[in-house]
Order: C-alpha cells, then sequence, then structure tokens
C-alpha cells in the first residue's frame, strides 16, 4: 500500500513538474521544436542533470537496472523517428497527454486513445514478425518488453 | 516573459528530475511514462498496480491544475483526424524504440545510456521538420 502511494506520489510530483514547465502546452512544443522558443531545451536539461544525481546515487546502492543491455538498432531509430514525427504533429508527448487528459481536455483523450492503439498495433506486429519463422508461440523477446529498465 | 518561461521551466524540470529519481531510489524503476501506458494491459499484476499509480499521479496533477486554471493547460489547434494520426505515431514509435521523452528523454539520458541519447536527437530531428512543415502549411 505504502508503495502504491509513493508511485502515485511520484506521478503527481511528475505531473506538476510537466504543467510548471509548460510541458502541456502544446504550442509552446510547436515553438519550441519550431524554433521559436528555447525555453524547453531547460525542462529537459534541468530534468536530466536533477534525475542524474540521484541515479548516481541509486547506482551506489544497487547497480544491477544500470546495466546497459540492448544495443542501437534500425528498431530503435525508425521507432523514434516516428514518434517525433507525431510528437512534432500534435506538440504533446505520453506524459503531457494524460496530464491533459487529467484535465479534462477532450483534445487529450482523442490523443490517447491513438496512442494505446498505435503501441498496441507495434506490439502485435513485432511478435508476429519472429513467430512466424518459428512457431506460433509469441516469441521469446516480448517477455524483455515490459518495464525492465534495462531495456531503455 | 521569456525569463519567467526558462525560470518556469527549470523549475518544472526539476520536479521531473527529482520524480524520476526518487521512483528510482525509491522502487528501482524507470519513470518511462509512454511503456507504463503501452503495456498496462499486459503487465505482470504487481507493475500494475504501480503505472496505475502513478498514472493517477499524473491525472490528478491536470485535475489540480484545472481547478487553478494554470494558464500551460493549453489547448490542441488539430482537428480530430489529426489528433488521431499523431496519436498512432507517437504509440507506435515510442512503443517501437522502447521509450519515449520521459523513458529515453529524461531517464534514459540520467543514465547515460547510448540508446537513449540516439533516440532523443532522432526524435527531436523529426519533431523539428514536423512543426517546421506543419508551421508552414498553418501560416
Amino acid at each position: 500500500m505504502k508503495q502504491i502511494a509513493f508511485s502515485l506520489l511520484c506521478g503527481l510530483v511528475f505531473g506538476a513538474g510537466l504543467v510548471v514547465s509548460g510541458m502541456t502546452d502544446p504550442e509552446k512544443i510547436h515553438a519550441f521544436l519550431g524554433a521559436k522558443d528555447p525555453s524547453m531545451a531547460f525542462v529537459m536539461g534541468s530534468a536530466v542533470i536533477t534525475c542524474a544525481a540521484l541515479y548516481a546515487i541509486a547506482r551506489r546502492r544497487n547497480p544491477a537496472p544500470f546495466a546497459i543491455t540492448k544495443s542501437i538498432d534500425a528498431k530503435l531509430v525508425t521507432g523514434a523517428a516516428i514518434f517525433g514525427v507525431g510528437w512534432g504533429l500534435v506538440g504533446v508527448c505520453p506524459a503531457p497527454a494524460i496530464v491533459a487528459v487529467g484535465s479534462g481536455a477532450g483534445w487529450a483523450g482523442v490523443f490517447v486513445l491513438a496512442m494505446l492503439a498505435g503501441s498496441r498495433l507495434e506490439a502485435m506486429s513485432s511478435r508476429l514478425a519472429p513467430s512466424r519463422l518459428e512457431s506460433s508461440r509469441p516469441a521469446p523477446d516480448t517477455e524483455s518488453r515490459s518495464p525492465s529498465p534495462s531495456n531503455l | 516573459m521569456l525569463t519567467n518561461s526558462v525560470l518556469s521551466a527549470l523549475a518544472g524540470g526539476v520536479l521531473i528530475g527529482v520524480s524520476a529519481g526518487a521512483l528510482m531510489l525509491g522502487r528501482g524503476r524507470i519513470a518511462g511514462v509512454g511503456g507504463m501506458i503501452g503495456g498496462l494491459a499486459s503487465a505482470p499484476r504487481e507493475d500494475t498496480w504501480h503505472r496505475t499509480a502513478f498514472l493517477s499521479g499524473l491525472v490528478l496533477a491536470g485535475a489540480i491544475a484545472a481547478m487553478f486554471h494554470a494558464p500551460t493547460l493549453g489547448v490542441s489547434p488539430l482537428s480530430i483526424p489529426l489528433l488521431v494520426i499523431g496519436g498512432l505515431l507517437v504509440g507506435y514509435g515510442g512503443q517501437r524504440a522502447a521509450g519515449c521523452t520521459s523513458g529515453h528523454g529524461v531517464c534514459g539520458l540520467a543514465r547515460f545510456a547510448p540508446r537513449s541519447l540516439v533516440a532523443v536527437v532522432t526524435f527531436m530531428a523529426t519533431g523539428a521538420i514536423t512543426a517546421q512543415i506543419l508551421s508552414g502549411v498553418m501560416r
């Protein structure tokens, strides 16, 4: 129960950070990606520095989640490229979209539903591709797609 | 005006970093929001609780911000078909790259993962090109 509350609190602080920083405003993101308003770069900058400091402490306590196991492949690059096109088009990424849903924005609801469909579609197609070669079993690597940090 | 938005950007970024760092310290988890949503249905049960709780926190933050009429709660200028296309691309691409702006952009860079650097550079580039084209079309 305590752990669930902790996750909730982390989500709340994360969401507050997105609202305070302006990440929840599609117009701001458009202005940033269109090179008209550089201030959004400071969001990622300060978030990464703060997070890296805390990660350094976490790494000293337990290095296991920090092992880098996956290499750079075409899937990463094509996926990120497609993600960027969607992000540039709409001006919100997944987390701010969820925050916007909480604020009662209907447009964000449409976006999140489409996002869910998109990620299902990808999960299904990448599960199909290797299993066609072997059997109808789901590919063994589907396990590693869940949230283990070493997956990034 | 610009200094204000830089300051709020810095402050908001610190909050995001604190949350992501705390999640690792307290629960050994990456704050990758795209992955949390995408795998919600198929995750192991203990993990489903964690994901649901974190996402509820995000929703709650939005609800509180709406109560205070936060000016950064923007409105999308896009039509529904474009929102759907954008959502499909973000969902598909984020799942394929195994991370989004939070997973790769914050957590991945903070742990110095080379994969995340590649992902961030890539989605920033295609995002910038798309936004440029869009602002050209809309003008």
